[in-house]
């Protein structure tokens, strides 16, 4: 179907003339293929020339956008597989995405005749979703609704709407009671399927709430049947170990249903202007809290707050050095920022802040993790809020990471896939603000000093500060408000430990709240407030649960015990609906924050490290200290961190062993059981690759650069020594360096000095630098010796800039469901083959013939295409000082 | 029909700032965008031409022609498609004075000749020298730009009361603080006066004048011929406000304007 000998890999050497009909020479010299397997591509190639119209514009276009079509042959040795690899890739392309490909291939007429009624029916169900969609888009529903509503009084609304209530009350309740036999419970099913699919497709939140509300209907009925007609009650074992995943679902449930309420609704509020008179702007103390950081990283902080457009005399930038040291004291007089100190550290983050808000007297505190970097307009788009409601407390922004955390360095999903962050920042905070309900996370916010007075100050009772003082101010009568809009940016953590230890301390201050000062009871809570709150603390104690999802299947496999006592077809019946409903609802909510199985994947990582600490923490509030989060570091060497992966290794072997039962009870089992066994078969082996992801993040990939670079395309200008002047983009920027793309390659030498011009503003700033590398038209510069006042500017010319991290929103494309489920399995997949690498010797070699040939397998499986490449914008504007 | 010529001078706040070398880069700029452009030397050292590769023994130009009582337009030159450039030609300095003294004399010669002009260009740009009155004298002009350098002597002489006009900074130095600094300064003082665009030390800028060539031309990818750019695409949105805000002229020029092109001269293009 697709000629095998196509190649894109260096299009500037592709063979031309008779080279392009018979490419032995190209294959052989260029490529790097052996003799028959050149000669045999050549025959093909030859063939597929005499049978195809490869001349035509429309093969063109595919021979053209090769490595995008079949990306894991572009740059590969040929081998005598790749026809095989050929076909399956141009099968697979043509089954999954045959509006993409050129017409040709979809009109070629076996395709044609072969798929003709299913066209017809794609067809008709385009027309009728197209009508639906221009009818909502129109908004003649909505108009022709409002219109009926209008006409009615006040009363007869309440009528209608409490009759509409109860009457879809009664229905749900019906949907969600109903006893269906299996042909009844598909038919009911496939129906429910069928009109999600079409919400889906439509624009506007009305279906997104109907979605949700399937969803709900259908989980809801999930866990009715669970409940009433899944325990077996006559055996012990089945009923203890099915009451244990019933709990685990039960809990699994409530998350599900409190996440849509709280993120159905997302508020999306928007900066509020300041007075024009800037006398009436508050005055504000900025804080930088550290305890054990570098003095590097705390640097970059400070300077940037120096930045930061306020009146002068109005803000105040105070350094909390809890650590007491002597080079900070100095740094901060050097560069004229506060240094506050205390004899101790009671209380660790919250006592330092709290003895500072008692020196300081500005009426707003801002509050940055010292490895947090603010941009300039940072206060100028949070105060606003401040003054137009004399009640809000606080104003928090999403906490930005512009280094990669673990998961995204070691899976090579930084900027790809949404990080962990993300649906909370994105999303869940969002939401939570809808229901005044937005809560403080310990950085890049701004409070208002008397709210923290009157509670008090910042709470000190549990490790995490930041929730708790939230939770009272809200009790306290107190708003918050949350802004979507970065502007902030900090590194992420370094190592998979590391973030396994800071998720451990957040979820065991949750849970110290939850136990403390549950939010479910005492005064002064909204019922959502109370929802939001609970919902975020639930979230923390995902630990258990998780690990009994991770090993239920083992129980029916090793034990023979039947934790869900129906029939393999009846829980298909049931669970499917529920997962997909659920997997349906979920993307269309948070598609742009999480992609669908990352949340299993990162619950995954957590579970074991969670699960003993919040449990202790459920019945012994009290214990547990506050540990720092360490930051900026080096990983010098790829190294396997073992011990973090002790628990999913061991949780590997179980579903391992797991799946080894299920091929023996395939075998040997009774034959009624063979439903139950593929059924927890194919559980295990989503255990399996989901653990596996695990396993890929716990392979520490190198990591050499001190300072981590930021991806930018930023105007800025290349003086060199003769006083030439070059206008070019910096490509990527950090404290120490930075890479510059010219319009027109130079021959420059390597080590040789030039200055760097940035702008910030209208203002233009000159940083000396040398010239460390020089590929072409790419620069790369380091930076050396700059001044103190220069190392200020540079910052406030890169990380500070207002727009420097506002771009990093929207760049993820839409969502392919089953596309994403594919790319989580596969890291799966890829997790033991790090495995497999990182083994012990000799391990490894008995290993080797295994992995070898499962590593030839794999490479015959289809790849999705690579996006069509994008220009990046070439002109950044930025804020200009107001 | 086509909205009248925008004129526009050039003249330094001392002198030495680089008046000449702008004014070449300006044109080409304003060319490469389309425009039809007509640079005008008013300076007796007639040093504008060879920024276009004209022949340094070459004579010819408006003050020469109307000393000798030739017609004045004849002695322009075409370069390129949309650029005409009249040089000032050779005077000795007598010659010159008698020149300052006939300008003088005659106020309204000049904005006789531009508005015999105006139809043919979209912009008509003059070099203006430092220390002639007379030759300054042009009717009404509708941007007068001063060139600057951001140091003191210039600091100075803007707080005098002669200096009136846009203000444009040349051979800006970000790496020199005292530069920044007066730079801030004057965006704060002058805010309404200064361009927002400066023009940076290059020097691609002297080396074009060693090549005859306008910095555009020379060095295209340069900062200064980025600068130089970006200034012309500033004045095409400052022309239209101009162009609706002037009256459209009464009655079609009586005076035929033919600019010849030379032969054996090459524009710019020759380098």
């Amino acid at each position: 179907m697709v000629d095998p000998v196509r190649d894109a890999a260096r299009p500037g050497e592709r063979p031309r003339g008779l080279a392009a009909i018979w490419p032995y020479r190209y294959l052989r010299e260029c490529r790097g293929a052996t003799a028959a397997t050149a000669m045999l591509l050549c025959v093909l190639q030859a063939l597929a020339w005499l049978v195809l119209h490869l001349e035509s514009p429309v093969w063109q276009a595919v021979r053209r956008d090769h490595g995008r079509w079949f990306p894991h042959l572009a740059n590969k040795v040929p081998t005598l597989g790749d026809p095989l690899r050929y076909g399956l890739q141009g099968l697979w392309l043509l089954l999954t995405r045959p509006v993409v490909l050129p017409r040709f291939i979809v009109w070629h007429r076996l395709w044609h005749s072969a798929t003709a009624p299913l066209r017809r029916l794609r067809l008709w169900h385009g027309l009728i979703l197209d009508r639906l969609r221009r009818r909502l888009q129109n908004g003649r529903i909505e108009t022709a609704t409002e219109t009926v509503l209008a006409g009615l009084s006040c009363r007869q609304r309440g009528v209608l709407a409490g009759v509409l209530g109860l009457l879809g009350t009664a229905l749900a309740l019906l949907c969600i009671t109903e006893p269906f036999g299996s042909q009844a419970q598909l038919l009911f099913s496939l129906l429910l399927w069928m009109l999600a699919m079409v919400l889906w497709r439509l624009p506007g939140t009305f279906p997104t709430l109907l979605l949700i509300l399937l969803s709900a209907i259908v989980s809801c009925r999930y866990l009715w049947w669970r409940y009433n007609s899944t325990l077996h009650w006559d055996s012990a074992l089945d009923l203890t170990l099915g009451l244990v995943l019933l709990a685990a679902e039960t809990y699994a449930w409530l998350v599900l249903m409190l996440g849509y309420v709280q993120s159905s609704r997302p508020l999306r509020r928007k900066p509020a202007p300041l007075p024009v008179d800037t006398v009436r702007w508050p005055t504000v103390d900025l804080m930088i809290p550290t305890y054990d950081e570098d003095l590097a990283v705390v640097q970059t902080t400070v300077f940037a707050a120096l930045g930061i457009d306020w009146p002068v005399g109005k803000l105040r930038i105070h350094l909390l050095d809890d650590g007491r040291r002597e080079s900070f004291r100095r740094f901060a007089a050097e560069v004229g920022v506060g240094y506050i100190t205390r004899p101790d550290n009671r209380h660790a983050k919250a006592g330092n802040l709290n003895h500072a808000l008692r020196v300081t007297d500005g009426e707003l505190v801002a509050i940055f993790d010292c490895d947090h970097v603010p941009v300039r307009s940072f206060l100028q788009l949070t105060v606003g809020w401040f003054l137009r409601d004399p009640k809000l407390a606080l104003v928090q922004t999403p906490h930005h990471f512009f280094s990669p955390d673990p998961f995204e360095r070691n899976l090579g999903t930084f900027g790809r896939e949404p990080n962990e962050g993300e649906l909370f920042y994105g999303l869940l905070q969002d939401g939570n603000d809808l229901w005044n309900a937005a809560f403080f996370c310990g950085s890049c916010a701004v409070l208002r000093r008397a709210a923290l007075e009157a509670i008090g100050g910042f709470a000190v009772e549990t490790v995490t500060e930041d929730a708790h003082t939230a939770l009272r101010l809200h009790r306290h009568g107190w708003n918050s408000a949350y802004l979507r809009i970065p502007q902030a940016a900090g590194l992420a953590t370094e190592t998979l430990a590391a973030h396994i230890g800071q998720r451990i301390r957040w979820a065991r201050g949750m849970v110290q709240i939850l136990r403390t000062d549950n939010p479910l009871f005492g005064k002064g809570l909204s019922p959502l407030q109370r929802l939001c709150y609970i919902n975020a603390m639930l979230h923390f104690l995902a630990g258990l649960p998780r690990l009994v999802f991770l090993t239920a299947p083992l129980a029916f496999l090793l034990l023979h015990a039947y934790i869900i006592y129906a029939p393999a077809l009846m829980i298909l019946l049931y669970v499917l609906p529920h997962m997909i409903h659920a997997s349906l609802a979920g993307s269309r909510l948070q598609s742009d924050y999480r992609h669908i199985l990352w949340g299993e994947l990162y619950e995954t990582v957590l579970a074991w490290y969670i699960a003993r600490p919040t449990t202790l923490a459920l019945f012994a509030p009290k214990l547990g200290a506050f540990n720092v989060t360490a930051k900026g570091g080096l990983i010098p060497d790829g190294w396997f961190d073992w011990r973090t992966a002790r628990p999913y290794l061991t949780l590997a072997a179980l579903n391992a062993l797991g799946l080894g039962f299920a091929v023996w009870r395939l075998l040997q089992g009774p034959a009624e059981e063979i439903g139950t066994v593929l059924i927890s078969g194919l559980w295990v082996l989503f255990n399996l690759l989901i653990i596996g992801g695990a396993v890929a993040v716990s392979a520490e990939v190198r990591q050499v650069r001190r300072n981590h670079r930021v991806t930018a395309v930023l105007e800025a200008v290349l003086r060199l020594p003769d006083g030439r002047a070059y206008p070019c983009l910096l490509s990527d920027y950090s404290v120490g360096g930075a890479g510059i793309e010219l319009p027109q390659a130079l021959t420059l030498a390597q080590g040789s000095p030039a200055t760097l011009l940035l702008a910030r503003g209208r203002r233009e700033f000159a940083f000396p630098c040398t010239l460390s590398r020089c590929l072409g038209r790419q620069i790369g510069i380091r930076f050396d010796g700059l001044s103190r006042q220069q190392q200020i500017d540079l910052v406030q010319c890169t990380f500070a800039r207002a727009d420097a991290w506002l771009n990093r929103t929207e760049r993820y494309g839409e969502e392919r469901l089953l596309g994403s489920v594919a790319s989580v399995l596969r890291l799966g997949g890829r997790g033991y083959l790090r495995l497999f690498e990182h083994a012990p010797g000799r391990l490894r070699r008995l290993l080797r013939p295994v992995s070898r040939l499962l590593r030839w397998l794999s490479s015959f499986l289809p790849r999705s295409p690579l996006p069509a490449s994008s220009i990046p914008p070439f002109l950044h504007m930025e804020v200009s000082k107001a | 029909m086509t909205a009248p010529a925008t004129s526009l001078t050039l003249r330094g706040v001392r002198g030495g700032v680089g008046v000449s070398s702008l004014l070449a880069a300006l044109g080409h700029a304003l060319e490469g965008l389309g425009e039809r452009v007509l640079l005008v030397d008013m300076c007796p050292e007639n040093l504008l031409r060879l920024h276009f590769n004209l022949p340094l023994g070459e004579k010819d130009g408006w003050a020469r022609a109307t000393l000798d009582g030739h017609p004045w337009s004849a002695s322009a030159w075409c370069l390129g498609n949309h650029m005409h450039l009249l040089p000032y030609g050779c005077l000795t300095v007598q010659e010159q004075a008698q020149m300052e003294v006939y300008l003088r004399r005659e106020p309204e010669l000049w904005a006789r000749r531009q508005a015999s002009l105006a139809s043919h260009f979209d912009w008509i740009l003059f070099d203006l020298p430092q220390r002639l009155p007379g030759h300054c004298l042009l009717g009404t002009c509708d941007l007068s730009i001063l060139l600057l350098e951001a140091d003191v002597a210039c600091h100075v002489l803007l707080q005098q009361p002669m200096t009136e006009g846009l203000l444009l900074v040349n051979r800006f130095d970000p790496a020199s603080t005292l530069q920044r600094d007066l730079l801030l300064v004057w965006q704060q003082t002058l805010s309404s006066r200064l361009l927002p665009q400066v023009m940076h030390l290059d020097t691609a800028m002297p080396e074009a004048l060693a090549h005859k060539q306008p910095v555009g031309h020379y060095a295209p990818s340069s900062l200064v011929a980025l600068d130089a750019a970006s200034l012309a695409t500033w004045l095409l949105t400052r022309r239209a406000p101009l162009a609706g805000e002037r009256a459209v002229p009464t009655g079609s020029a009586e005076q035929r304007v033919t600019l010849h092109a030379k032969a054996g001269v090459e524009p710019a293009a020759g380098g």
